[in-house]
């Protein structure tokens, strides 16, 4: 759920990483944090256990000036992927405004990889949301290990739904695909945002308010 | 969906909360929504990472939340997190809001409960008149430009 504070003159957009245990969220994030113009960021917050698992979520705050006379507010978060967290997976999707499925590349991950784009929409589905509803996209992670999938399988795979979504392919850990994908999805949830609320070209004075879905 | 706070309306929840942080001696007051975002403020002090306590503050909140139905309660009314020196109250309100409370040791943890507590009843009430005045409004458009010369991010060289 977008929020917008004319007050502030700020719209907040929450993006969640989602995907199977181990497949990258949590770099993609590292990598945001530690590439970005400084000034945009702020802190990279991380709930993980000792050996680096995310246990909660990872939270990483972006500015953005890309709405004219808006501070456009991005919030990154990440879930937990392995399946004992899937209650703490619910929260971190509440009020989502769009998702990054972040797939393991290799052969030996499909599986996981479904299971968790299958959770995802069962997640959804609880709060009343749906992949078909919510801007997504795909990122083909650890493309430079050595037993990856093709692109075209995961593809055929993970994105065999009504709307193809765009996928990316990155190699996380070196920052490859990592600011595309970003760029990309924030792009989309603003598109997202503007559609479904007529936004774009009329005019109504900051006064007044909008809107449920 | 999307929420607006208008003008008007933050006006009017930040003066209330500007209530409770005088009377409750505290350090700074946020409400935030289930999303973790934080709708209106009013501080004392200056916190550096305010996005990421609420982010924080939200997702322990909510965690508490669902321990409390496992166990067979409904849900935590609020909860306290006390310090040495600082401490934090959080209280849900009626449309999965969260009030935070950050509060010192010159604070009495009590009267910031009975505070917090009126003041919510009070937000509460705003929000559901504010939700019944908006209802059925038409989605017409605000303006808002896309620069859309720019990524929205870019990295720093
Ligand atoms: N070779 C290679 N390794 C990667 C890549 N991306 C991430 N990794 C490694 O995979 C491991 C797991 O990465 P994380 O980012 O912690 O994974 P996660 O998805 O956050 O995992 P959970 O928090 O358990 O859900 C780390 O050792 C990373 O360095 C990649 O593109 N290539
Ligand atoms: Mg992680």
């Amino acid at each position: 759920m977008a929020f917008i504070n004319f007050a502030r003159r700020e719209i907040a957009f929450k993006i969640v990483y989602y995907g199977p245990a181990l497949c990258g969220k949590t770099t993609n994030l590292e990598q945001i944090h530690m590439a970005v113009d400084p000034r945009t960021r702020g802190e990279l917050t991380m709930l993980s256990t000792q050996q680096d698992r995310t246990l909660f979520f990872d939270f990483l705050p972006l500015k953005s000036d890309v709405i004219k006379g808006f501070i456009s507010k991005f919030q990154l978060y990440t879930v937990p992927g392995q399946n004992i967290y899937n209650e703490t997976r619910k929260l971190v999707l509440r009020n989502v405004d769009g998702v990054v499925f972040v797939a393991d590349s290799q052969f030996d991950k499909m599986e996981e990889n479904l299971d968790s784009l299958a959770n995802l929409e069962s997640n959804l589905r609880l709060q009343n949301d749906s992949l078909a509803r919510l801007p997504y996209l795909l990122q083909f992670n650890k493309r430079d290990l050595p037993m990856v999938a093709p692109v075209h399988y995961i593809d055929f795979l993970l994105n065999n739904r009504e709307t193809r979504v765009p996928t990316i392919e990155a190699v996380s850990t070196e920052g490859v695909g990592v600011f595309e994908t970003l760029n990309l999805m924030s792009k989309m949830v603003m598109a997202h945002f503007m559609k479904q609320n007529n936004l774009a070209g009329s005019s109504l004075p900051d006064e007044v308010c909008v809107s449920e879905r | 969906m999307i929420f607006t706070m208008t003008i008007e309306l933050s006006l009017r929840v930040e003066r209330l909360l500007q209530q409770l942080l005088d009377r409750a001696e505290a350090r700074a007051v946020y409400l935030s929504d289930k999303g973790g975002n934080i709708i209106a403020q009013r501080t004392m002090a200056e916190y550096q990472n305010e996005e990421n306590m609420s982010a924080l503050a939200a997702g322990s909140f909510f965690a508490t939340q669902e321990l409390a139905r496992l166990i067979g309660e409904g849900g935590f009314h609020c909860v306290f997190h006390q310090g040495g020196n600082n401490s934090v109250y959080m209280q849900s309100l009626e449309g999965e809001m969260l009030m935070l409370v950050v509060f010192d040791k010159e604070s009495n943890p009590g009267l910031v409960r009975l505070y917090a507590n009126e003041t919510g009843r009070s937000v509460e009430r705003l929000l559901a008149e504010e939700d019944q005045s908006n209802q059925g409004l038409p989605a017409i458009g605000m303006e808002f430009e896309i620069n859309e010369s720019a990524q929205p991010f870019s990295q720093s060289s």
